[in-house]
């Protein structure tokens, strides 16, 4: 053993905690080596001085003090509402808040999926309160009138007679099938500049330019450009388009290519079933005048499935991204004329103002209240899991921590 | 007089009123525990409320596996633990303790209302020197050394209360007393070693 292990075990050796065996190889190298001497020593030394060192006294009120202090401790746990008097201790109010807030966000994340939450989402609050978006929305769905679509639907069944799965995914599409476009005039003091800032919110949004163009007409500048955005972004990023300039004109139009998109599926599918029934046919011909027949039959019925494939990718495309035509119009602005804001227009702006925050805030406690309603269904799991949490922590402290 | 277990028992029984003979009895014990850990008399009393506040609430469901004191002992040992890792990243200025200025080590000079003779003066700067090295301790050496060397508990009452193995005790007080010792060489203070010359003990050394 070197010394060092030997060290090591001084500790233990002073106080006779070590196996007999171990004593005695110790005692036997501390009789030889005067270092591991000298350190037993210095051990010794500290205890003996750590021993001398008296214990402190108490404060004479602490027995008083904290048999007080249990006595209030129990009559509160005794108390009427132990729980809540627990959340009067600030030491909690970060956590619940955390608490609050997970809650709030899980209760978003569920809550969209969830039938209450898109209830609000889809149209019962925002056609009720919102005021400007109102406008845009109304022409999201104009509803086919249901005699309308079975008529259309009967007139499809005779085409294909294994249609009732297919009917029914066209009717939940059908309301959808619209294919919205708007037109913007604006006037801009510079076109240039609002070109670009139209550009990065299109872009921004998830949408792209489709075509641009800029030119002078007469002295005035004008830039036309074609944007497509993403369906459900459309009303938004037209209510924003517009706060670049100064409106001149706005025209809204949406049009239901539902009808063309079910028949277009519909014929689709009729000439798959010929395609499949002109390939067993190929399979069975033995001569090569039949052959050369089908085959011919299988060009033409391959030519249409193609074409009505493109067509139903464009129609998707029209439908899943609207269409803004815009005009940008430079603004004449003639420096000598001092032009101060009217006060008609000053008080229209700030009625309009004051309308759009009552509406927000109406808004936002319709929400608050949707989703306080969508939270109710989690209460019991919370309480339990609080109360499990309390059980826990008592058995805790029960162990000795 | 009667035993820990048994007041404990008639604590459960529903005798609530003999946790007074059990506050009376380890009170003392406690608080310089805490005082040792923490060398802060302020935080000493609390964290003496504290344990006894918790073991009083626990006591029902305290099993018996081990005796009332270590069990108490774990609580507040635990409770101080707590106290200083959430201190870690904090200033804390203690009345009792030097504190570290640009020029070096000053001690606080309290006004005290016992006067005493030299020893006494003497006595409480011993116990100034000593309580300072001890808190430049780490955490759990101390805290084994308090144990061992304040509280005079064995080898087998330090694991149970610290819930570690018997060995982890040794290490644990093999390091922080000869950590200690080289730490009271080091201050050169003339009480370091006062008896070593006095008693004369270990014989080959003058």
């Amino acid at each position: 053993m070197t010394c060092q292990e030997i060290r090591d075990q001084l500790s233990a050796y002073m106080d006779k905690m070590l196996p007999t065996a171990q004593m005695r190889v110790i005692a036997e190298h501390l009789s030889l080596c005067p270092h591991c001497r000298g350190e037993l020593q210095q051990l010794e030394e500290t205890v003996a001085l750590l021993r001398q060192v008296g214990e402190v006294e108490p404060p004479p009120d602490l027995t008083d003090a904290i048999m007080d202090k249990i006595q209030t401790v129990a009559q509160e746990d005794k108390g009427a509402a132990p729980i809540w008097r627990r959340f009067q201790n600030r030491k909690y109010y970060g956590g619940l808040i955390a608490a609050a807030a997970c809650l709030l966000i899980a209760a978003i994340i569920v809550g969209r999926g969830l039938p209450s939450f898109k209830m609000a989402a889809d149209g019962g609050l925002s056609e009720g309160i919102t005021e400007d978006v109102g406008d845009y929305n109304a022409l999201s769905l104009p509803r086919i009138a249901p005699g309308d679509m079975r008529l259309e639907m009967d007139a499809v069944e005779e085409e294909g007679k294994d249609f009732t799965p297919a009917r029914a995914f066209g009717e939940k599409r059908m309301a959808r099938m619209v294919s919205k476009e708007a037109h913007l005039t604006l006037l801009v003091e510079d076109v240039d500049r609002e070109f670009d800032r139209v550009v990065f919110l299109v872009e921004g949004a998830g949408g792209f330019v489709q075509n641009s163009g800029t030119w002078e007409k007469g002295k005035q500048r004008v830039s036309n450009l074609t944007l497509r955005v993403p369906v459900d972004r459309f009303s938004d990023i037209l209510a924003q388009l517009a706060e670049l300039g100064q409106v001149e004109g706005r025209e809204l139009g949406g049009q239901d290519v539902t009808m063309e998109y079910v028949d277009t599926e519909a014929r689709l599918r009729n000439l798959k079933r010929q395609e499949e029934r002109f390939l067993d046919i190929l399979q069975r011909a033995d001569t090569v005048e039949d052959i050369l027949q089908v085959e011919g039959e299988l060009e033409r019925v391959r030519g249409e499935i193609e074409a009505l494939t493109a067509h139903l990718k464009n129609l998707d495309d029209l439908v899943g991204l609207s269409t803004i035509d815009m005009e940008l119009r430079q603004l004449k602005v003639s420096a000598r004329r001092i032009a101060p804001p009217s006060l008609a227009g000053v008080m229209t702006a700030a009625l309009k103002a004051s309308i759009s925050t009552f509406n927000d805030i109406l808004y936002f406690f319709a929400t608050a209240i949707v989703i306080g309603g969508g939270i109710i269904p989690f209460l019991p799991f919370l309480l339990l899991a609080y109360l499990g949490y309390g059980w826990y922590k008592k058995k805790r402290a029960g162990e000795g921590k | 007089m009667k035993s820990d277990a048994e007041l404990v028992d008639l604590f459960k029984k529903g005798n609530q009123d003999v946790f007074r003979q059990l506050l009376e009895r380890y009170e003392k014990k406690v608080y310089n525990l805490a005082y040792r850990m923490l060398s802060n008399r302020e935080d000493a009393r609390d964290i003496s409320q504290e344990a006894f506040l918790k073991a009083y609430f626990a006591l029902p469901s305290f099993r018996g596996d081990a005796a009332f004191s270590t069990w108490l002992y774990r609580i507040a040992t635990n409770l101080c633990l707590d106290l200083l890792r959430q201190r870690k990243n904090k200033v804390v200025f203690s009345l009792d303790e030097p504190f570290q200025t640009e020029e070096g080590v000053l001690e606080r000079q309290l006004p005290t209302c016992e006067d005493g003779p030299e020893t006494i003066v003497e006595q409480r700067e011993f116990q100034r020197l000593i309580q300072r090295l001890i808190h430049t301790l780490p955490a759990e050496q101390r805290l084994v050394l308090v144990l061992r060397e304040f509280q005079e508990l064995t080898y087998e009452e330090i694991s149970q209360t610290l819930e570690c193995s018997l060995g982890t005790v040794k290490s644990r007080l093999s390091r922080a007393r000869s950590a200690l010792g080289k730490k009271l060489l080091a201050s050169g203070e003339p009480f370091a070693f006062p008896h070593r010359l006095k008693e004369g003990k270990g014989g080959n050394r003058v």
